[in-house]
């Protein structure tokens, strides 16, 4: 399930920002009328809190107040510092709704999401949400005013078992997932999926997301056709390193990890052959005119270096909000809450459009991770998944 | 010429509690001095004091120098040497290891008695010397400990009740052991035992809820045996037990 | 056979990084009365600081790890400086809190040093292994295990045959007789968090190229450390050596042979059972610390 975490080499990490308000971008325009206030819930401090974080809000927002804001309005966001835990996501939520942005844009974690659905439900203002889990769709959840945009961990799985049972076509697999929810819920899917395709042996094992050792796991895949991965990064890297170790040379698929080891170079390229991962979204090794004009400002902004494919989303999600904003000609929580549910928008990542769960993205990528960083391959994109694909 | 050890309007207090209220006492170089009293008399708060495991308030001087805000390891190195009261081995260590512990606090100084010499002092030691010190017998304990303070090269050797538990002819080998040791070292003893340390000892002080009762030449006291045997007879096991409670802090 | 070797394998070198550990929390212990719970957060400096001679300053392996102990020597130091030695006069609980606190300020100047983003510390070895009766044994392991061997080796020469070792374990006995024997406790304090500092840098640097460096991996790798710290009896160092190696292969036997989940609540349940067994630790006799 993996956690929405980045991968640049971060110099400084931006600790001191604390929960204080970050900076906002856009060039002081003549728009006419109060600036429209977003607020950005994500984790400002502590683990997960890179440097890149705000790159590709930073590089939204400048774009659309380069076009003159919506409807003359000049866009601005304000950094909440929401961490990973409900508490910290509950706290966030509430200083927000006290500054009255016209949307909330960020919470990463189900537990999150689920803890300030209440409120969010009172207060009625527009939230995109990027957590992972089936259950918070509209018809579990019940509010109407939260959306997610990212794929939910049934679109990634099926994604995967598609694309493992109709290519590798293996016959045994080994199933490694953490026993963090996030990760047993995908196990779950996953296992589904596999069987579903044909798979007739499945050998799984759980370890937790602070195992410092899967000899175990690794011996027991001995000569299955593939494997299976779903966790951290950490865990993730780990295993590559240790299936190299044990000469388990069978192709091996995992989650959105694969974006954090291949940034951080976390294993060699030895260690890198035949894996495969999956992730939203790659805008890097995306053909679409989108994908390209983003990726050229974002070089421009920060450097030549390969954008991080697990922030594009956040640049799309500000574009959709900006969409459904002109769309519903304000930023009333009812008119704006309306016309998300409507919107259509063509991001970075592919379509954006609203299903009956409130789920706007339905996309996700398989990438060959062989050649690394520079090298790596973009082998299939998934349009059109639906939230319980499982 | 000012003596080794001099002590003035000594006072050691535990909470509310004086268990040493304003002595004098003084032990000249080459003496060898008996500190007597019953238990609870303030003996061992004497010696605490001295050694600076607990903080007391009037003058310490050793060989001129004040001892006070100096701390305990300081006092051992600059050769002023307590063998506590119970021995207190070092149990992970060997009887050997033990009494090499002891030429730590020596300096500079040359000591009087080498390793060779402790085990010639005290016999029994030498077929003891790999075992566990925890494996050995209160006499034992006793000389090893003592042999310990002697490889300090101590300048005054502070003994805390070295007869304290033991059998007849152990304390006889201790006490045989001890009368060599004052030809080259002073000695201050504390004894509950007045008889073993009026015959080890030239003076003595008799110590009578935390003040000096009596003091004289060891023979002068001993011929004033009854009253003397009332100061020795009374207090109760207060000291002992406070100042067990006393935590050093190092 | 290759199974079971590899499992072997894989524990006895867990069972090493484990036992550098918890061989610093005890001689910290014992000689200080002070349990350092910034103990894992020094591993993880030992790793960054081995990241940052390697990988950034393309340093040697062995000057690397060499100089990496030395810096974790000095950082040690400069806890019982900040942490220790003002408190000295307060109840050990204090100092305790306060390691706490040292851990949490260290993790953070760690993040605010090198961020947070997970890094690799190459192994000189690659990843190259060592096929042995049928098991693949990485050679960064084989290198674990010998490191750990020696450093023990010369932990325990050190102090069972010098004057410096006695005067420790002197200490560690009984630290009012050790002051009555003019031992210089302060600077034996000093000495000790500096060398259990160390020792938790040694293996963070020797650990590191098997995982992902990050600011959370000494404090994951504590957690079993501690068990085998309070299976050791907590005031014994050779029985704590034993307890982690133990617990780690006994561990990996357990996922191999016994079932794999939960796999990270074995330490514990080793440990819950020898303690209900065995309240004084599994090695334990008289339990007596003096302070």
């Amino acid at each position: 399930m993996s956690h929405r975490r980045t991968i640049a080499p971060a110099v400084l990490a931006a600790l001191a920002v604390g929960a204080a308000a970050v900076g906002c971008g856009g060039d002081s325009g003549s728009g006419s009328g109060e600036p429209i206030k977003i607020a950005w819930m994500g984790a400002e401090t502590g683990e997960y809190a890179t440097k890149d974080r705000h790159y590709a809000i930073d590089l939204a927002i400048a774009d659309i107040n380069a076009k003159g804001g919506i409807g003359g309005r000049k866009v601005e966001y304000k950094a909440y510092d929401g961490g990973l835990t409900p508490q910290q996501g509950l706290t966030a939520v509430k200083k927000a709704l006290a500054d009255k942005p016209a949307a909330i844009v960020g919470l990463s974690t189900t537990a999150q999401v689920k803890a300030t659905a209440p409120l969010l439900k009172s207060a009625g203002i527009p939230t995109l949400h990027v957590a992972q889990s089936h259950t918070l769709g509209k018809s579990t959840l019940n509010v109407d005013n939260v959306f997610r945009y990212g794929p939910t961990e049934a679109m990634q799985t099926h994604a995967l078992t598609d694309y493992i049972v109709n290519n590798a076509k293996p016959k045994k697999v080994g199933l490694l997932a953490s026993t963090d929810p996030g990760s047993e819920e995908a196990a779950r899917l996953l296992r589904a999926g596999l069987t579903a395709g044909g798979v007739a042996n499945i050998v799984e094992r759980r370890v937790p997301q602070t195992a410092t050792d899967l000899t175990e796991a690794v011996l027991a895949f001995r000569g299955v056709d593939a494997t299976v991965t779903w966790s951290f990064p950490t865990i993730d890297s780990l295993f590559l390193r240790q299936r190299g170790q044990n000469g388990l040379t069978a192709p091996t698929f995992g989650d959105n990890s694969g974006g954090s080891i291949l940034g951080g170079s976390l294993n060699p390229p030895a260690e890198l052959k035949g894996y495969h991962y999956v992730i939203a979204c790659d805008p890097d090794l995306s053909q679409s005119p989108e994908a390209q004009a983003y990726v050229a400002g974002y070089k421009k902004r920060y450097g030549p270096s390969p954008t991080n494919p697990q922030l594009a989303q956040g640049y799309d999600a500000f574009r959709v909000l900006a969409a459904a904003i002109e769309k519903a000609g304000g930023t009333d929580p009812k008119a704006l809450t309306k016309a998300l549910g409507g919107v259509t928008h063509q991001g970075v990542c592919g379509a954006y459009k609203a299903d009956g769960e409130n789920d706007l993205y339905h996309s996700d990528v398989i990438i060959d991770a062989e050649g690394g960083l520079t090298g790596r391959k973009l082998l299939k994109t998934y349009d059109g998944l639906t939230s319980r694909a499982g | 010429m000012s003596a080794l050890l001099e002590v003035r309007g000594l006072v050691v207090s535990y909470g509310p509690v004086d268990a040493v209220r304003g002595i004098d006492l003084e032990v000249g170089a080459g003496e060898t001095v008996a500190l007597l009293g019953a238990n609870g008399a303030g003996k061992s708060s004497t010696l605490r004091a001295l050694s600076g495991l607990v903080k007391a308030r009037g003058e310490v001087r050793f060989g001129g120098a004040d001892l006070r805000r100096v701390s305990p390891d300081a006092i051992a190195r600059a050769g002023l040497v307590h063998v506590p009261e119970g021995r207190m081995p070092f149990r992970s260590l060997t009887t050997e290891e033990n009494l090499l512990v002891g030429t730590v606090a020596r300096g500079g100084r040359t000591a009087e008695f080498a390793l060779s010499d402790v085990y010639d002092l005290f016999p029994p030691l030498t077929k003891l010397r790999r075992r566990g010190s925890w494996t050995l017998s209160g006499g034992e304990q006793q000389m090893m400990a003592t042999g310990r303070g002697l490889l300090a090269a101590p300048r005054l050797l502070l003994l805390d009740e070295p007869s304290l538990g033991l059998a007849p002819a152990v304390v006889d080998t201790v006490y045989a052991a001890l009368r060599e040791v004052r030809e080259k070292i002073s000695v201050l003893v504390v004894e509950q035992n007045a008889g073993l340390a009026l015959g080890l000892c030239e003076r003595a002080y008799v110590l009578a809820a935390g003040e000096i009762a009596m003091s004289g030449p060891a023979a002068e006291l001993a011929d004033r045996e009854s009253l003397l045997a009332s100061y020795l007879a009374r207090e109760s096991d207060a000291d002992h037990e406070v100042h067990q409670d006393e935590r050093q802090a190092g | 056979m290759g199974h079971f070797v590899g499992l072997l394998a894989s524990g006895v070198a867990q069972g090493a990084i484990a036992a550098l550990i918890a061989l610093g929390i005890v001689l910290l212990h014992q000689t200080t009365g002070v349990v350092n719970f910034a103990q894992g957060d020094l591993l993880t400096l030992g790793a960054y600081f081995g990241v940052w001679l390697v990988v950034d300053h393309g340093i040697a392996t062995i000057p690397a790890y060499l100089i990496v102990v030395a810096l974790v020597f000095g950082v040690g130091v400069a806890m019982e400086r900040i942490g220790y030695a003002p408190l000295r006069r307060q109840p050990i609980l204090a100092v305790v809190i306060s390691t706490f606190a040292l851990a949490l300020g260290l993790r953070s100047l760690i993040i605010l040093w090198q961020g947070n983003d997970q890094k690799t510390l190459p192994s000189p070895f690659g990843g190259r292994v060592w096929h042995f009766a049928g098991a693949a044994i990485p050679y960064q392991s084989v290198l674990i295990v010998a490191v750990t061997g020696v450093v023990l080796a010369g932990l325990m020469l050190m102090l069972h045959r010098s004057s410096i070792g006695r005067q420790v374990r002197a200490l560690a006995a009984d630290r009012e007789t050790a002051l009555l024997q003019g031992i210089r406790v302060t600077r034996l304090s000093v000495l000790m968090f500096g060398l259990s500092a160390a020792l938790a840098g040694l293996g963070g640097v020797l650990v590191a190229p098997t995982l992902t460096v990050s600011p959370q991996l000494g404090f994951t790798l504590l957690l079993s450390s501690f068990a085998a710290t309070v299976l050791g009896g907590f005031d014994r160092m050779g029985a704590t050596v034993l307890a982690a190696f133990g617990i780690a292969i006994v561990q990996q036997m357990a996922a191999g042979y016994v079932s794999a989940d939960y796999v990270e609540a074995y330490p514990y349940l080793i440990l819950l059972v020898a303690l209900v067994l065995r309240p004084s630790g599994l090695f334990g006799e008289v339990v007596r610390v003096r302070y």
